[in-house]
């Protein structure tokens, strides 16, 4: 069942504006931090990693968070438009893989935004002549660590958009999530355990505040995943207890 | 005019658009001002906050606008409001009493962040030498002016297109270049976008030495052509909005 729900959920993406959003946006930051670094070449020497700061610093606390707002409001407008859930929740369907397959969907859009931006940025790098090698391996730890703390996000997305019929809600919360999570990175130092700051935190986007390093990659994974499950749970529970 | 304007007002009633302001508001607030501020930026606290603003509301203004702009297109899109509606309201007028609606709500949130920053440089943290009213003046007048041309823009793209997650694509991508430009040199960046405007019209600029950590600041030129440039370019998106608006079928 849970298959066929993904499989839905894909058809039901399938031709959405949703992938002008994944294409588009990412490379505005891209071309622009691109464009800093070599501005500011003399003071940035730490080459990729340079560059990598510049791709991702304003990108993971602003523009990726309402991103993710925009995703999961979109997952559950779909949904929600035409009495859909309505109907959905009237057929012989499971609603906690209902929200499981909503979260998975998410993942797939955030993992292939985090895999494009790493496209981007050693793009980025060719074309602007860096003589060192890029550092691919971190690159796709960085990546995938970033769709990890991306996911948490998500979660919690999903449910702000399952609870609240107005579109644009859950995407201002997400916005002052961001917020909130570089205040809780730059200022209080709780980057590591606050939902909305893991995203940049798996990203690696800060060069200098609580950098994640290798020794911290298991405590990262359990309190990433510790999340995911809490807000999945949390949210299958408000839809198999949503009226129809 | 007044009854749309009643009829707006009715339709958002409960839906907490003045919450979403406050709160977007509060956000820029806390930002500038939250956590312990040092004895150099409390000295020179009213030329920092005049730095510092433009900054924070290129973040935080458009990205009210773009919460109020997809609100209120939104509900008239949603189960063809929007045709019922054409059929009673002129089109023209109908996108007018929506545009002065959302300005006014997005206009009352650069109120709420000006007088916050006077009040608390005034009553909280005691910023030394006088107020600068001038250049506050100045300082809400050049905040007023992209975010009213940010708005006509969004609100065009929200009474336009069906989907409201495309004002927020238009409104996420002018963000982002009109953040990144302000640490950019090319006037062709700076003044390519409504969004490029907020750095355009700073009064001050800024040299941190990094050894003493303390920030000196400087008075630009007044850019009045640059504020002549974004007035026009709100009323051109305005009469090219509402020429749109009044063709499309709904």
């Amino acid at each position: 069942m849970l298959l066929k729900l993904y499989k839905a959920e894909r058809v039901k993406l399938r031709r959405s504006p949703i992938w002008l959003i994944f294409i588009v946006v990412p490379a505005v930051p891209a071309f622009l931090g691109t464009v800093n670094y070599l501005n500011n070449v003399a003071i940035l020497t730490s080459q990729w990693y340079s560059l990598w700061t510049q791709h991702t610093l304003f990108t993971s606390y602003f523009f990726l968070p309402v991103l993710l707002g925009l995703y999961c409001s979109y997952l559950m407008r779909l949904e929600k438009n035409n009495h859909n859930l309505t109907k959905l929740l009237t057929l012989p369907i499971s609603r906690k893989e209902l929200f499981l397959v909503k979260v998975l969907s998410a993942g797939k859009i955030i993992f292939l935004t985090e895999l494009w931006i790493g496209v981007l940025f050693l793009i980025s790098g060719k074309l602007i002549g860096m003589s060192a090698e890029p550092p691919v391996a971190e690159l796709f730890v960085w990546c995938l660590f970033g769709a990890l703390g991306g996911l948490v996000m998500a979660a919690i997305q999903l449910i702000l958009s399952l609870l609240c019929d107005s579109f644009a809600l859950p995407v201002g919360i997400s916005f002052v999530g961001g917020l909130t999570g570089l205040i809780a990175m730059a200022k209080a130092g709780y980057g590591h355990i606050y939902p909305y700051s893991l995203l940049a935190y798996g990203m690696v986007a800060n060069n200098n505040t609580q950098q994640l390093t290798a020794e911290g990659y298991p405590q990262f994974i359990v309190v990433c995943i510790w999340y995911i499950a809490v807000f999945t749970v949390i949210g299958a529970v408000i839809m198999e207890k949503k009226e129809v | 005019m007044m009854a749309l304007w009643k009829a707006e007002y009715q339709k958002t009633r409960g839906r907490h658009l003045m919450l979403f302001v406050f709160a977007m508001s509060a956000a820029g607030l806390i930002w500038a001002l939250g956590g312990k501020l040092s004895e150099d930026a409390i000295a020179k606290g009213w030329y920092m906050l005049l730095y510092q603003m433009p900054l924070i509301n290129e973040l935080i203004l458009p990205m009210t606008a773009m919460l109020i702009a997809s609100r209120l297109g939104d509900l008239e899109h949603k189960n063809g409001m929007m045709k019922q509606l054409c059929c009673v309201a002129e089109r023209g007028k109908l996108y007018d009493v929506k545009l002065l609606y959302g300005l006014t709500l997005v206009l009352a949130g650069v109120l709420i962040q000006w007088f916050g920053i006077i009040a608390d440089g005034l009553f909280r943290h005691h910023f030394e030498g006088p107020f600068l009213l001038k250049e506050y003046l100045l300082l809400l007048l050049f905040t007023m002016a992209p975010t009213s041309a940010v708005y006509a823009l969004l609100h065009a793209v929200a009474m336009c297109c069906v989907r409201p997650a495309v004002p927020y694509i238009v409104g996420i991508i002018g963000e982002f270049v009109g953040l990144l430009s302000m640490f950019l040199p090319y006037t062709w960046l700076i003044k390519g976008t409504p969004w490029g405007y907020y750095g355009a019209l700073m009064l001050l600029w800024s040299e941190y030495d990094r050894t003493t950590r303390i920030s000196t600041y400087f008075y630009r030129e007044i850019d009045w052509a640059g504020f002549a440039e974004i007035v026009i370019i709100t009323m051109v998106i305005y009469i090219a909005g509402r020429i749109v608006f009044c063709r499309i079928e709904s």
